[in-house]
């Protein structure tokens, strides 16, 4: 098995990719030195519900740069929508501060407020496109409400619909359209008033997989040709990975992580994160190979190779230098907040201290390591027994590892 | 009732004009009152709509009496409400009797009717394009009238086409006071004078005024309708 080859022919063909990681891990330890365009300081919201309180948001604070697509992911429940809705005050917070392009929202009310929103963009989960009105007249809308005169709106409208590839269907009606195309809309819509912020709010929930890239590939190129700022919440990870810079990760109501994608999805180091994580790889690993997991004497481990490490023969010298065997059995390489990112899942077998200590020189190396442990029944350790687990959860010791 | 008897009266053209006077008349109160309770039922609903709970401007205590209000002016008989407004039929159009004297009691007790459908229509529309409209800075009134009412158009109309075909049921009634119209002629002649002849052709014109006014209303619904 020529697993250094493979690595080095499929997985790093380009030879950048390390000034790319530098570069992003350089942006992940220093804050950007422009000023945030979004403050969110000691953000609270309560719910109360049949005489029940529920704070939906605790003491939350984070800050998005002019620029970047910023993430918030959590599961059901977490806070995530309410979080957005704060954000131009469809909900009110209950304490806290939000400044978005240094107005501070949260001190605006009325006509301010309104004057405040025709600046922030959004789009939603299920579209909220006006039925009844033309898909040129939804585009057209948040401008006739600013006031903005017809021959100005006719021709932006059909600028916007020729940027998001609609201007063929001005005249349909959203009923007409498929989701992706109506999320083209919404998000035509949303760029109308040339606001300074992007909300979404899950957009690509309700989409296919295949429309769900096409739709966060054109938000992508605004980000990129616009630099339009970018506020995103989803629960799907795939999502944040595809084209989020940084994350934020909030669990019932509270914001437990935030950083550059590469570093919280390397490197998680809340538990929600993990999970959400570990949901995520599950789901792209065939079920066969986690199959072979519960078979007794096997030991898989998935490896994530991250940025440079990823450009070097690991898995060849590891074989070099130690008596074991990998046998791969599953591959993938993605792009992780502008880094690349493999990920393999191996057999590895050979005399037990070995193992241990090619593990040992994987995570030397920077590669991140986990045993998969199948469904083995519980109390029976995996592989033979008697030697030490494998599996550590927080990969690498801090400021050393995979992305140094 | 015979043959001839029925031929004879249906090819009677005094009767046919008086047929022709009661239709004009009925379509008068139907369509004027219709207008008339739309104008008044209509900003009502909208106000019931948005002080509700949780909507735009929620106000417990206008939204509290406003339901009230339009409750009391559903549950009245209108034959109580067409003799307990006589003061200010008079007030309004200088007599009690004929019929745009009738169309003050059919407006009044149109009115509450069309604010519930109203209300319902409204509270159809779709929560998320309205709070889409607020997020993208529209104001109150901007959301009434481009998002509100636009999107539940064809609810409306639908809406319209019950108040109007109840009208015409009410308009007979009216006839009670002066009013003439179909109603007042088929009670005159056919329940006074015996004529039953008279009864069903009044009855089968009101079947088909009904019918007519139900397929434009439908057609029109169809028509506004994009969802
Ligand atoms: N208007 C409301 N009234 C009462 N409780 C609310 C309201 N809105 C949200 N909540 C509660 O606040 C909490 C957070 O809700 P939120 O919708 O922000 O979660 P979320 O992260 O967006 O979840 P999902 O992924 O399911 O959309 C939940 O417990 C929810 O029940
Ligand atoms: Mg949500």
């Amino acid at each position: 098995m020529l697993v250094g080859a493979w690595l080095q022919g499929e997985l790093f063909r380009d030879g950048r990719e390390g000034d790319r990681l530098e570069r992003a891990v350089r942006e992940a330890n220093s804050p950007p030195a422009a000023e945030p365009l979004v403050v969110v300081e000691h953000l609270t919201k309560r719910f109360r519900q049949g005489g029940r309180e529920i704070a939906a948001l605790s003491d939350v604070s984070f800050e998005v740069y002019p620029g970047e697509i910023f993430g918030v992911m959590g599961l059901s429940g977490a806070g995530k929508s309410t979080l957005i809705r704060c954000i131009n005050l469809l909900e009110r917070p209950d304490e806290g501060r939000v400044v978005v392009a240094g107005q501070e929202m949260t001190r605006l009310s009325g006509p301010a407020l309104m004057q405040a929103r025709r600046r922030i963009g959004m789009i939603f989960q299920h579209f909220a496109l006006l039925s009844s009105r033309t898909v040129a007249g939804n585009v057209a809308f948040p401008l006739e409400i600013a006031g903005v005169s017809r021959p100005v709106i006719a021709a932006r409208v059909a600028e916007l619909l020729d940027l998001v590839g609609l201007g063929d269907r001005a005249q349909a009606y959203p009923s007409q359209l498929s989701g992706g195309q109506k999320q083209r809309v919404g998000i035509a819509r949303a760029l109308a008033s040339e606001p300074v912020l992007l909300l979404s709010d899950e957009a690509t929930s309700a989409l296919d997989p295949e429309t769900t890239v096409s739709v966060l590939q054109l938000l992508k190129e605004i980000n990129q040709k616009m630099g339009l700022t970018i506020l995103m919440i989803t629960h799907e990870m795939q999502v944040i990975r595809q084209i989020c810079h940084r994350v934020a990760v909030i669990d019932q109501g509270r914001l437990v992580e935030v950083g550059p994608v590469a570093q919280v999805f390397s490197r998680p180091s809340s538990e929600v994160a993990r999970r959400l994580l570990r949901e995520q790889l599950q789901e792209d690993v065939p079920p066969y190979i986690l199959e072979r997991a519960r078979k007794p004497g096997q030991r898989l481990l998935r490896l994530g190779f991250l940025g440079q490490v990823a450009q070097e023969p690991v898995v060849a010298e590891l074989m070099r230098q130690f008596p074991v065997v990998v046998n791969v059995l599953f591959g993938r390489i993605e792009e992780l907040g502008g880094v690349p990112w493999g990920r393999l899942v191996v057999e590895i077998s050979g005399d037990p201290g070995q193992v241990v200590a090619a593990c040992e020189y994987l995570r030397r190396r920077g590669v991140e390591v986990e045993e998969i442990e199948g469904a083995s029944p519980p109390g029976e350790t995996p592989g033979q027994g008697g030697e030490e687990p494998l599996r550590e959860p927080v990969a690498s010791p801090p400021g050393k590892g995979g992305v140094a | 009732m015979d043959l001839s008897t029925l031929l004879g009266t249906l090819t009677n053209p005094y009767l046919w004009q008086q047929m022709l006077q009661a239709l004009k008349e009925t379509l008068i109160m139907v369509s004027v009152s219709l207008v008339l309770a739309e104008l008044g039922g209509l900003p009502l609903g909208i106000m019931l709509v948005v002080t509700a709970p949780g909507h735009l401007r929620p106000h417990p205590v206008l939204h509290h009496f406003l339901g009230t209000l339009v409750n009391v002016g559903r549950s009245l008989p209108f034959i109580i409400l067409m003799v307990a407004i006589i003061p200010l039929t008079r007030l309004l159009v200088g007599t009690s009797i004929g019929t745009w004297a009738a169309v003050v009691p059919l407006t009044v007790a149109a009115i509450p009717f069309v604010a519930r459908l109203v209300e319902t229509s409204l509270l159809e529309v779709d929560r998320g394009v309205v709070e889409a409209a607020e997020a993208m800075g529209a104001s109150l009134w901007q959301i009434i009238t481009r998002v509100l009412l636009p999107e539940a158009l064809p609810s409306l109309v639908a809406g319209a086409t019950i108040t109007a075909i109840s009208l015409v049921g009410y308009s007979a009634m009216a006839g009670a006071i002066g009013g003439g119209g179909l109603g007042d002629l088929a009670i005159r002649y056919g329940y006074q004078r015996f004529q039953v002849e008279v009864m069903i052709v009044t009855v089968v014109i009101l079947v088909i005024l009904v019918q007519v006014v139900q397929v434009v209303g439908d057609f029109v619904a169809r028509r506004v309708d994009h969802r």
